[in-house]
């Protein structure tokens, strides 16, 4: 990208004349222009720069640097080129000069190898060319100073941070050692990591991506003779140590392309490894767990982590406080801190088992399965909401509380992943075990318009691949979705195999933005529900068929409409002969609605009339004129009447719906017209009156139908007459307009459904399989033609839908308390496979494969079957050797903050190797040993004294060991959002403790939801809930919107649930600060803290102490109590003087409920200051921290 | 040897990487270069750098969610006035998969665009009438007329030109540009989001956090979404009652506790903390001035239109994006909602145009008038472009368009790009690129070249794979463009 760089040989001395303050005008511009083009000429500058100050002001190391680098001194590193000793250098004979040259080979020493090898590569001719010095094969030896090692690499992502301050420390590929020197060489530890960060992505198990047919991951590939890449035990005759070393642009690996270098180390940790035999191993994570024994009996986790401390030459911190050790107890294991009482319990304890009796009384609470089920929602990416598009609410929290009583009934890990993964596929599979499969239903789904069903499968699938390989192996899959994995073993077959287990579900592709996406089941809240839901079930379905039978026909010609007078409904023509059909009055609504067939005529078509000719036509009548229909209200015909019409064109001939509907007010627009079931605005059609003084009312008379019409023989055809004396709904009349449709539909549906639910009533809770549950949606649709039906019927049909609607009212009373949740469920009819996709693509589909375990790892069991249920045994087989190891991680990177593997979610070659490998397998395979018994293993790690050990940083080790991986100290670091939140709750006495249930919407601030939110979805408007019963649970019940989750808890790292994590990201921002000071949630924490205090203690220096206490577990020391009485004073300074402001920090500002009154708490501005007195230690970096 | 490693190792390393970022050397680099480029070579240590000069020091990517029509807007197709209810010809569409919502539809009747197109600028690049002002500047931007994306729904398709995956859960663009270049201001964040109301029918597309999320990255750079209602920055005043002395004062409490406690047990994170409190404080200031706009004068204000002063608007984020990009705000990027126009395009086209036309024009303008476009990228546009067809009922005077992902309109303007250039070509029915396709990930590709980033350099391992924007696929700088 330099390409203007290497044309600036003269950089290396423009430098050195800058720094001596020797360059003209041109030669100024000329390094500005060089510099401005390359990053690495930047670099350059300001290290030389640095280096030049830094031996300015270093006497004595300027006198040693330069001592090191007399000539017999000079280090030479592996690419071909040296540091040049000064006297040879032309030029170089100025103070300046040397010590420049002199801090470059401190450089070199030290492992900063850019500034030979980039500058090298990238500009060969002008990098230190002085006298390029070739290396005598003896120079490869191993620098005696270390490599370019983890904590330089942190030190550089510190300074990249700078100002940031993000606790995330950058990737190592090491596990922290201190020197090499006299260690064997390991494959595993030391020689893959280098080989599959440069090599694997060319040379690697990607057959498809492999150059030069060189594979280099195996033995039989690295030291095929005919290529004699490595030769064991040879590395002068190997060309990998060749090419590695080669200066030739050409040959050099790897190449310049790939932004990739090899430094020196571990240029010389190759050559050692080709020396000493080339050997291959396994990659650790592959091979079984290996227990390790120790001389006397049973290991410990002491003894395994004191042994290396040993070896670095360390020794274990103390052991912690008992008031620091029990608050980081109580945190570990429930995730709330201790109460004032019980630190004082434990700390004045004296019985020896004091520790172990706690720790079991905390397992033993109902709050561990609540803190524990946290850490696992984030790896199922269990959330509230769909997740994409709309984003609609997703009724899921039972799979939740499933978690959190797994927990704390302490499933056994085996059983717990079988039932998350195949609980549907257990014979007589239990509620319990389906609402488990819900972890495969987490993932984020789909209903937008125009998606396609079979690319949403495929995603669906894809993730849930992902996940499980994540979760149980520590597997990264999602490279080999498109092509074979570039670094694991993992091929595309190995993929859609895995695929497979989860490609045979009924599940339809797109969720239908419902709550309960199919397959879902019901849970009742008791069994008497459970069988009075399926009674009813049955009796729906029987009355259904029942109603059916007495649906009247569509030519609606028996149906008798009587509701408070006989009114009619017929297809006929002429007279109707009940003499009180119609008779309507001025002052009383009615409706009449009909469907007429029109003649071809020019002329008037008398449609349907109750008039008396005798008397100036009193009545009213309905006829067909001038393209229109027409509808006359006359007292006395022409002058007193109202007439209105339809606006739209009804032409000669045509055949439609017509509806009147007259609500009784005497006035032309009480009158509304409706053609084919929608209002037609009708017109008035009287120029002298829209209001009738007198009345149209005819007590005597018929309705006839249809009439003479001029000039024509054809009849009007009128049917399905409607006489009503009410006034219709729009939606009625929307409804009568298509009433043969309507009930046709309604036959084959009530049909369809009676014979759905009589097969679905099964004993066990209703699974909804595949197909959208149409029933309901049907029954919803037609609710309306089924109420205007029995209202306006009468006889046994009316009976029988009233009976139905009773049922169905009763059935849906028990559903709104029987919550849904989706589960899996398995086609019964096909086998699990998949095709191989080609590039990953939902519609290029290749080869078929059956459900099958990764090639690479071992079968463990025959029998198993080949679907989720042998997946799930395969996983948990004793034998395994990764679930065991990834869980025992995953539980002490929760315990510690890190891993013993960093990459907790990467046990692959491209994850982090474990610090304590042997650590690792002990408690894998303890927790094999123990049937897979999770408050063992937490109970294993806390008892501990590695566990116990203080967390004050021990001299230099900040330095030496910034992430405490070696364990020389207790684990001290930033509490989760969630535990944050819910400490503020409970040392404020807030805390609600209510289990499970629906998710909950504590307050946060408007508009989160709405800007983002879709309009049609529903959670587009964010509503809160209101109470301590909401307001003051524990924050995993709190309600997770994927698309826009709490900004509270996501301001401290809570993931958006979009995707399966194993570890959480732990930022330190400025935001966190004000959702501390400013939120508030946390000010009413301040308040209610204040209160406490006031109420609990006497005086002051009391209440101080016991704040402490609350938020950190131990009283203020005379220094601390000084600093805090100080902040006390001023603040009440001020509120003395401002009594306003004062009395503004009793309200609560989202819910005055939590308000204080002033009458109960004495002086209010004191009451301020103690108010900001614990806003302040709320903020205490002790207070959110575990320590 | 030893005693000199030893002594190099645990006690001058840190300094002396230390003193890179702001030491003498940095100073020297500064002397040269101007405090930009220096700031870099200090974090060259790392990827965490320009891997080049960057013409741009900072982007406003104005992003219209919903999918602009890109025929009604930019790209003039005249031959379609004779192909009016015309079936679309099977030969042009070859195959291509459609969205569910048309693919059943029994015709695909051609609707050529009803507005008016001109040129205009000395460049003469063809602009409809509803972007009267965008018109004004032809000469200072480029229209890219090719862009395509695999993508043929919203959810996936603006994930995708986000975050250069249609699956959740990667970094966005300016994520990774707060990655790559860091911060300018330390009281500001360095990635902002702006979120604007719109006047189209009211049932627009979602946004998701994830459009301005971190992905795998460090949290901290996720983009800090600017509120119209409430705190700008969330929890951003105190509460009612807390004065800012009531606040200095528990601020200076707290960190002579926090040293206390760092004496006691040596965590430098305890120092970290304190150092964000002290941030906080500062932002409680510096965001309240950002968005006071009572310094504006009235000239500037009128540029943007009436709008401009109602917290929400296009028109007041696009004013608030200049005021950002002048205090050192890396990346600020304003959506638009509402462009989905599958029906009464006739009827919604014109009044979402009316909402981003002339702020985007004023925008462009107050930075020239301030010399600040030569170092700040512009970009406008969607995440796809819009059918030929019509979805669903086709009259003289209004049409709906349905997905189209295999061309649409972005243009870009400012730092480094050549102004009145149109770039690629489309064919007759505006259906498929025929001269020099722009992939999404060639856009951002381009757009982090001109920020001085290498997009294949700007990477991150993330489960063993170096993971970057562009993705696993080549990506190509769009040089023609460039300037």
């Amino acid at each position: 990208m330099n390409s203007s760089f290497e044309s600036y040989p003269e950089l290396e001395s423009l430098i050195h004349g800058f720094i001596e303050e020797t360059l003209s005008p041109s030669q100024h511009e000329t390094l500005a222009d060089i510099l401005s083009n390359s990053a690495k000429a930047r670099e350059a500058l300001v290290q030389a720069c640095e280096l030049n100050a830094m031996l300015e002001s270093e006497p004595g190391l300027q006198s040693a640097m330069t001592q090191d680098l007399l000539p017999e001194n000079v280090v030479a590193l592996g690419e071909g080129k040296s540091v040049a000793p000064f006297e040879s250098h032309p030029g170089g004979n100025s103070l300046s000069r040397l010590k420049w040259l002199a801090a470059a080979a401190a450089i070199a020493i030290l492992g900063f190898t850019w500034w030979q090898v980039n500058l090298a590569k990238e500009a060969p001719e002008m990098a230190f060319t002085g006298n390029g010095v070739e290396i005598p094969e003896e120079a490869i030896a191993l620098p005696e100073v270390e490599e370019v090692d983890p904590e330089t690499q942190y030190e550089r992502a510190v300074l990249a941070s700078l100002g940031s301050g993000s606790q995330q420390r950058p990737p190592t590929n090491f596990s922290v050692e201190p020197s090499l020197a006299d260690e064997e060489i390991s494959y595993n530890r030391h020689i893959r990591p280098i080989l599959s960060d440069n090599c694997f992505s060319c040379h690697g198990p990607d057959e498809h991506g492999r150059k030069a047919d060189l594979r280099l991951d195996t033995y039989e590939g690295a030291t095929n003779p005919e290529l004699a890449t490595v030769v064991p035990g040879k590395p002068n005759e190997s060309e990998l140590i060749a090419r590695i070393l080669s200066t030739d642009e050409d040959d050099i690996m790897p190449p310049p392309e790939s932004h990739k270098t090899l430094t020196s180390a571990q240029i010389n940790l190759l050559t050692r490894w080709v020396e000493g035999g080339a050997e291959y191993e396994e990659h650790w994570s592959f091979i079984p767990v290996q227990k390790p024994e120790s001389d006397s009996g049973e290991m410990s986790v002491d003894e395994l982590v004191e042994s290396d401390l040993e070896r670095q030459g360390l020794v274990p911190s103390p052991k912690a406080k008992p008031e620091i050790l029990v608050r980081r107890l109580f945190l570990d294991l429930t995730g709330l801190p201790p109460s004032p009482q019980e630190i004082e319990a434990f700390v004045n304890n004296e019985d020896p088992d004091a520790y172990a009796k706690l720790v079991d009384d905390l397992l033993s609470r109902t709050t561990f399965g609540e803190h524990r089920a946290r850490y696992w929602l984030d790896a199922a990416r269990y959330a509230d909401t769909h997740g994409l598009h709309l984003d609609n609410y997703r009724e899921m929290w039972p799979y939740r509380d499933w978690v959190i009583n797994a927990f704390n009934d302490n499933m056994p890990f085996d059983q717990f992943t079988i039932e998350q993964i195949a609980g549907d596929l257990l014979p007589e599979a239990t509620t319990e075990q389906q609402i488990a499969t819900g972890f495969n239903r987490c993932n984020v789904t789909t209903s937008e318009g125009g998606a396609i069903e079979e690319e949403f499968l495929v995603r669906y699938a894809v993730d849930r691949v992902a996940t499980t390989s994540t979760v149980w192996m520590g597997l990264t899959t999602g490279c080999a979705q498109c092509h074979d994995h570039k670094f694991d073993p993992i091929t595309m077959k190995d993929f859609y195999s895995l695929f497979a287990f989860f490609n045979n579900t009924t599940q339809p592709g797109m969720d239908g933005n419902r709550k309960d996406s199919p397959p879902v089941i019901r849970i009742y809240p008791t069994h008497d529900d459970e069988e009075r839901a399926a009674t009813l079930t049955k009796q729906i379905a029987v009355k259904l068929k029942e109603a059916n039978q007495l649906l009247p026909t569509t030519d609606l010609a028996g149906l008798s409409i009587a509701k408070t007078r006989p009114d009619l409904a017929f297809a006929a023509s002429g007279a109707l002969e009940k003499n009180e059909a119609g008779r309507f009055q001025k002052s009383e609504p009615f409706t009449i609605s009909f469907r007429y067939d029109l003649p071809q005529t020019e002329a008037r078509v008398p449609l349907l009339s109750r008039v008396d000719p005798q008397n100036s036509n009193r009545g009213w009548r309905i006829y067909w004129e001038d393209k229109s229909i027409f509808v006359e209200l006359i007292e006395s015909h022409p002058n007193k009447r109202l007439k209105t019409g339809l606006t739209r064109r009804i032409a000669a001939g045509s055949a439609g719906h017509f509806a009147v509907a007259y609500n009784g007010s005497s006035n032309s627009d009480g009158i509304v017209l409706f053609s084919n079931g929608t209002v037609i605005s009708s017109r008035f059609q009287n120029s002298w009156l829209d209001t009738l003084e007198g009345d149209f009312s005819l007590e005597d008379g018929t309705v006839t139908i249809g009439g003479e019409i001029e000039g024509t023989e054809e009849p009007v055809k009128i049917s399905e007459l409607f006489l009503a004396d009410r006034l219709y709904s729009d939606r009625e009349i929307a409804l009568v307009a298509k009433l043969p449709e309507l009930l046709k539909a309604e036959r084959v549906e009530m049909a369809a459904a009676a014979k759905r639910l009589a097969e679905a009533n099964a004993p066990k809770p209703e699974i909804k399989k595949g197909e959208a549950p149409k029933a309901d949606k049907e029954a919803e649709k037609n609710k309306d033609l089924r109420e205007f039906l029995a209202s306006n019927s009468e006889g046994p049909y009316q009976d029988s839908i009233h009976a139905l609607a009773n049922l169905r009212t009763e059935l849906q009373q028990i559903e709104s308390i029987s919550p849904t949740t989706m589960v899996m469920a398995e086609k019964e009819d096909t086998m699990p496979t998949a095709h191989l996709l080609l590039r990953g693509e939902y519609d290029q589909k290749a080869d078929e494969v059956p459900a099958a375990f990764p090639a690479f790892l071992p079968v463990l069991d025959e029998t198993l079957p080949k679907n989720r249920l042998g997946l799930a045994k395969w996983l948990v087989h004793p034998d395994h050797p990764l679930t065991s190891r990834v869980t025992a991680n995953r539980i002490w990177q929760e315990m510690f903050g890190t891993g013993l593997v960093k990459t907790s979610e990467d046990f692959g070659t491209q994850g982090e190797n474990p610090s304590h490998p042997e650590l690792l397998d002990f408690l894998a395979a303890s927790f094999v040993e123990s049937g897979w018994d999770v408050k063992a293993l937490y109970r294993q790690i806390v008892l501990s004294n590695t566990y116990r050990q203080s967390s004050v940083i021990p001299e230099g080790m900040a330095k030496r060991d910034p992430e405490n991986r070696l364990l020389a100290r207790g684990p001290r670091f930033r509490l989760d959002a969630e535990v944050i939140r819910d400490q503020a709750l409970h040392v404020s006495g807030l805390l609600n403790d209510t289990f499970g249930g629906e998710g909950v919407r504590p307050y946060q601030p408007a508009g989160i939801w709405e800007t983002v939110g879709y309009s049609n979805s529903n959670t587009q408007t964010f509503y809160q809930d209101y109470g301590p019963q909401a307001e003051s649970r524990r924050s995993i019940y709190t309600f997770w919107k994927r698309t826009a989750h709490s900004p509270t808890l996501a301001i401290f790292d809570a993931p958006n649930r979009e995707i399966c994590i194993m570890r959480r990201e732990r930022t330190n921002t400025p935001l966190q600060a004000l959702v501390m000071m400013n939120d508030p949630q946390f000010v009413r924490a301040a308040r209610h803290l204040a209160k406490r205090v006031l109420d609990e203690a006497k005086d002051r220096d009391e209440r101080f102490d016991l704040l402490a206490t609350l938020l950190r577990g131990h009283p203020f020391s005379e220094d601390e109590r000084r600093v805090v009485t100080n902040s006390f004073d001023q603040f009440r300074n001020i509120y003395e003087s401002d009594e306003a402001s004062a009395a503004l920090l009793l309200v609560d500002e989202s819910n005055s409920a939590f308000s204080i009154p002033a009458d109960e708490v004495g002086s209010v501005p004191e009451f301020a200051a103690y108010t900001m007195v614990a806003n302040q230690l709320l903020n205490l970096d002790e207070s959110l921290n575990k320590n | 040897m030893n005693t000199l490693n030893d002594y190099l190792t645990f006690e001058t390393r840190r300094q002396f990487f230390g003193k890179t970022a702001t030491g003498i050397g940095g100073a020297a680099l500064s002397s040269l270069l101007g405090p930009d480029l220096a700031r870099a070579a200090g974090g060259g240590l790392n990827q965490q750098a320009f891997h080049h000069a960057p013409k741009a020091k900072r982007a406003i990517y104005m992003f219209m969610s919903g999918a602009p029509s890109q025929i009604d807007l930019w790209d003039h197709k005249p031959k379609m006035k004779e192909w009016f209810d015309k079936d679309l010809p099977e030969e042009i569409r070859d195959g291509q998969r459609l969205t569910t919502m048309t693919s059943k539809q029994a015709r695909f009747p051609i609707a050529p665009s009803i507005y008016e197109f001109q040129k205009h600028g000395q460049c003469g690049t063809e602009v409809s009438e509803l972007l009267p002002h965008t018109a004004k500047m032809v000469d200072d931007i480029a229209v890219i007329r090719s862009m395509w994306t695999e993508a043929i729904n919203h959810d996936p398709a603006i994930t995708y030109i986000q975050t250069g995956n249609q699956i959740p859960g990667h970094p966005s663009l300016g994520a990774w540009l707060s990655y790559g270049l860091g911060s300018e201001n330390e009281n500001l964040p360095s990635f902002v989001v702006l979120n604007s109301k719109w006047s189209a029918k009211r049932d627009a597309q979602a946004l998701y956090q994830r459009l301005w999320g971190a992905g795998f990255l460090p949290s901290k750079h996720q983009g800090v979404a600017l509120r119209s209602q409430g705190d700008p920055v969330l929890y951003l005043s105190d509460p009612k009652g807390v004065n800012r002395d009531v606040r200095r004062s528990m601020l200076d409490g707290l960190s002579q506790l926090n040293e206390k406690h760092y004496d006691q047990v040596g965590d430098p994170e305890t120092h970290a903390r304190i150092a964000q409190y002290e941030m906080a404080f500062r932002m409680q200031a510096s965001v309240p001035d950002l968005t006071d706009l009572s310094s504006e004068p009235k000239h500037i204000l009128d540029m943007y239109g009436p709008d401009v002063t109602t917290p929400g608007t296009f028109a007041y984020n696009c004013l608030l994006a200049r005021r950002m990009a002048e205090r050192g705000v890396r990346f600020s990027q304003i959506f638009h909602r509402g462009w989905d126009q599958h029906g009464n395009l006739t009827g919604d086209l014109p009044l979402q145009c009316g909402d981003v036309d002339q702020p985007s024009w004023a925008l462009v303008q107050d930075l020239k008038m301030r010399g600040m476009l030569d170092d700040t990228l512009v970009v406008w546009g969607g995440e796809f472009g819009r059918t030929i067809y019509s979805q669903g009922r086709l009259t003289e005077t209004n049409y709906g368009r349905d997905h189209h992902p295999r061309c649409f309109s972005v243009w870009m303007a400012g730092a480094g790009v050549k102004g009145g250039t149109v770039h690629g070509t489309t064919d007759d029915f505006c259906y498929n690129i025929v001269d020099k396709p722009v992939h999404i990930r060639d856009l951002n590709a381009t757009i982090l070249h001109l920020l001085g980033i290498n997009h294949e350099r700007l990477t991150l391992k993330h489960q063993g794979l170096d993971v970057r924007l562009t993705g696993v696929e080549k990506a190509h700088v769009v040089k023609d463009i460039l300037s």
